[in-house]
């Protein structure tokens, strides 16, 4: 293919002061990488108080994008926004468990139901408790 | 509709609905004088022929047709060799030997990795292996876009006692200068390609790397049904 799509964006949904995204097509790392400023630039806004990230529409997840959705939850925290990854296909799982890359610092959950239970059941952001999350557990691999 | 229609039907369900693969199968057959009930191998060239125009209409993404016409070239090449194919796909050529994607754009990578899981599953591949594979893939094209700039990614099936999945990748680039050094985890990339070869040799059987700085990098890895 000679002529360039222009690239195709992710829409990041606003429900009850979370933002959701749900990844329903193959990641190319031009689309990852403007994610995570599309990702940023809401975070800004500054109403969201959780982000999900359903990775259910993706069937592999590579280092380079599996290092980005990390660097993306990682950044929306360092911005007061608590990042949940859910969806994850057993399969996916399985494969990055083997490559040794295990989203480290990143909340995950089964489901889209259980990633948003999971936010509100998250302190308010910027309490003590919420910087010992049972993220931070996955921090020896990093 | 017998058993060998129905491996056609099933890599064109990758792609569209039941309803629109029946009948543009049902079509082709109809133009190419086969007979679905009682298809046999020699006819699925000139079947696959007849389905070329059809997936042009019905499947809009480019990359999708481009994949789809690939798997069904390659399921045409494997059953009748000496016949050659009149729609050659443009990017990803079939042969023999296996298909070849020509990584030349970040956009490649995605085909190149899709192709893989594709290919995979037409082989009949768990899941979990389909999704090794597309992964394998995915980091060993990703290394020939970031840096070499162009190459090719060869996939094709493995026969005999053992069945597998061989992908061969293969640049021009600048080489890799000290192998063991990235293999071992103590390099860690901008890009990550540590990272990803190392995660690509975690996730299949055999791994080869055969690199020379200043004249490129081949990498072959092999992965088996489990």
């Amino acid at each position: 293919m000679v002529m360039m799509m222009e690239t195709q964006r992710i829409p990041i949904v606003r429900l009850s002061g979370k933002l959701i995204v749900s990844i329903q097509t193959a990641l190319s790392d031009t689309v990852v990488d403007r994610l995570q400023q599309d990702v940023a630039a809401a975070c800004e806004k500054g109403d969201a108080r959780g982000l999900v990230v359903d990775v259910s529409g993706v069937d592999v997840l590579d280092s380079y994008i599996t290092r980005s959705l990390r660097d993306l939850a990682v950044m929306a925290r360092l911005m007061g926004v608590e990042t949940v990854v859910c969806g994850l296909r057993p399969a996916v799982a399985m494969t990055l468990v083997e490559m040794g890359m295990e989203l480290p610092g990143v909340r995950t959950a089964l489901n889209l139901d259980r990633a948003l239970a999971l936010l509100d059941s998250l302190q308010p952001e910027g309490l003590p408790h919420d910087l010992a999350g049972e993220g931070d557990e996955w921090e020896g691999e990093a | 509709m017998n058993e060998v229609a129905g491996e056609i039907l099933a890599i064109l369900r990758r792609y569209l609905s039941e309803p629109t693969s029946r009948s543009l199968l049902t079509s082709a057959a109809r133009r190419a004088n086969v007979r679905l009930e009682v298809l046999v191998r020699s006819e699925i060239p000139q079947l696959v022929q007849q389905l070329g125009p059809g997936l042009n209409i019905f499947l809009q993404e480019p990359e999708k047709l481009q994949n789809c016409k690939s798997l069904l070239a390659l399921v045409a090449v494997e059953n009748a060799p000496s016949i050659p194919m009149e729609s050659q796909p443009q990017q990803a050529e079939s042969r023999p030997d296996g298909i070849s994607v020509p990584i030349r754009a970040e956009h490649d990578v995605v085909r190149a990795r899709t192709l893989g899981k594709d290919m995979a599953k037409q082989l009949g591949f768990s899941e979990v292996v389909q999704t090794k594979v597309a992964t394998a893939v995915s980091e060993l094209a990703r290394n020939i876009f970031q840096y070499a700039g162009t190459g090719e990614i060869r996939i094709r099936r493995i026969e005999g006692k053992k069945r597998g999945i061989e992908v061969v990748a293969r640049d021009q680039g600048p080489g890799i200068s000290d192998p063991a050094l990235i293999l071992s985890g103590a390099y860690r990339s901008k890009w990550g390609m540590g990272a990803g070869l190392r995660g690509t040799k975690r996730l299949v059987d055999e791994f080869e790397l055969d690199t020379h700085p200043g004249l490129g990098t081949t990498v072959r890895i092999r992965k088996y049904a489990e």
